[in-house]
């Protein structure tokens, strides 16, 4: 028995990256989880108009979901979630950049989300941090970012959309699925978005959404944490191969 | 070998941070022998006696504000342009490109320039390319850029925050600017000069 698409528990689903997608743009990144999928393009750093007292580089972040990348047709004007994420992926990114060294400059970030199947936040700041990187943004480190849960008993990585609305009460009454049950245990979900620096082996994001005890959680970060290393790993090989065959030896 | 932010380098130098001594790469970088480090892509960053082809994005009671191409704005002051007390609407409007000298660089990263050119450099095509990857189009003694500019008989004008200006015969300029972003596609194989010769 697994989960509901066949995965181990700390298995993360098929992750694909392009980069560079959009020729204008300064960067542009495509981070996708299986079936979530995000498109982040970065802007400048280019001048701005605003008073020259600021000591740093100001950033701006625009995360938008495409009216077709959910089930039911969802409104284009940005609403409060819209607000409340694009703020949550600011502040993850920025401890990792060097705003410092572009004081009074603006530097636009936009996140279009595809397709979404739970986890775009998380996917958002792996493209947004790989847009970054292209667009010679000076940072310290690529910053990744994986969500981890408790589903009904269980800690697992890379929740998809199934698994984030778990509810056992729900599923006994549905006929193929309740022998997932006894995989997962009785109980709810709990969602847990992280976001991992490796510089400085600190977490700059993490929310939580659910009830979950305190050696659970620990046990959720530790495996958070890990993943997020893979990931990281991934983003920078697959920079290392676009830059071997296609730009610059 | 290609280095990724964060990646550690064995000196200091002008593209690292430094965390307890150790030195870590900010950018992504180009390096041959792990001694000498280069910048691949990346923006301008104004340095004085720079020529560069500004845009006016705005006119001031007491000058112009240019966009160079970089993370910071550009100012050109009215009293190095004209003496006389007219319309400077009718001198340099929004859109126009000229060719501007930077001057002084304050603190706060002001920028003053001085005019280069009193002409517009209106009557042609602005293409912009990446400032890191300029040096190559150039060429070693600006071998590339004439060879490009007497093939196809065409005046080309660069500006070091990465624009140029292209002027002359019509179908010419859309053959310099094919061959130009050839360039900037295979800017890192060797005897590229030869190459170009050969497809002009």
């Amino acid at each position: 028995m697994s989960r509901f698409d066949g995965r181990k528990e700390d298995e993360l689903r098929n992750i694909y990256i392009e980069l560079n997608p959009i020729e204008n743009a300064k960067g542009s990144a495509i981070f996708a989880f299986g079936e979530t999928r995000v498109l982040a393009a970065v802007y400048g750093p280019r001048g701005s108009k605003m008073s020259k007292d600021y000591d740093r580089a100001f950033l701006r972040v625009k995360y938008n979901m495409i009216t077709f990348s959910v089930p039911e047709r969802k409104k284009p004007t940005p609403g409060r979630r819209e607000i409340e994420v694009s703020e949550v992926i600011k502040r993850a990114i920025e401890p990792a950049l060097l705003l410092e060294e572009l004081p009074g400059s603006i530097i636009d970030v936009y996140i279009e989300v595809l397709n979404a199947n739970a986890g775009t936040r998380t996917a958002s700041i792996n493209a947004v941090s790989l847009a970054l990187s292209l667009a010679g943004i000076p940072m310290r480190d690529l910053v990744s970012s994986v969500a981890v849960g408790k589903v009904g008993q269980k800690i697992l990585v890379d929740l998809n959309k199934d698994e984030e609305d778990y509810n056992s009460e729900k599923l006994k009454d549905i006929e193929e699925k309740r022998k997932f049950i006894e995989f997962y245990g009785e109980g709810r979900a709990t969602d847990i978005p992280i976001a991992y620096l490796p510089y400085k082996n600190e977490i700059s994001l993490i929310q939580l959404d659910g009830e979950i005890n305190n050696n659970e959680l620990k046990d959720a970060i530790n495996l958070g944490i890990k993943s997020c290393k893979n990931i990281k790993n991934l983003m920078k090989d697959k920079i290392l191969e676009y830059f071997s065959d296609t730009n610059i030896r | 070998m290609i280095l990724l932010p964060g990646d550690k380098l064995n000196n200091k130098n002008i593209y690292s941070y430094d965390i307890n001594d150790e030195f870590f790469s900010k950018y992504i970088l180009l390096s041959n022998d792990n001694i000498k480090y280069n910048k691949i892509f990346g923006y301008y960053i104004p340095k004085i006696g720079d020529v560069v082809i500004s845009k006016v994005i705005d006119v001031l009671s007491n000058g112009w504000l240019l966009d160079i191409n970089s993370p910071y704005l550009g100012f050109l002051q009215l009293k190095n342009v004209v003496q006389k007390d007219i319309d400077h609407n009718k001198i340099y409007t929004y859109g126009d490109y000229i060719l501007t000298e930077i001057t002084k660089i304050t603190k706060n990263m002001m920028i003053n320039l001085n005019l280069k050119n009193r002409k517009k450099l209106n009557n042609g095509l602005i293409i912009s390319i990446d400032p890191i990857k300029l040096p190559r189009l150039i060429g070693k003694n600006s071998s590339m850029i004439n060879m490009i500019k007497e093939k196809l008989n065409i005046k080309i004008i660069t500006g070091k925050n990465g624009r140029l200006y292209l002027s002359g015969d019509y179908a010419n300029i859309i053959k310099a600017y094919n061959v130009i972003k050839f360039i900037m596609k295979n800017s890192y194989k060797k005897g590229l000069t030869e190459k170009i010769n050969e497809i002009i």
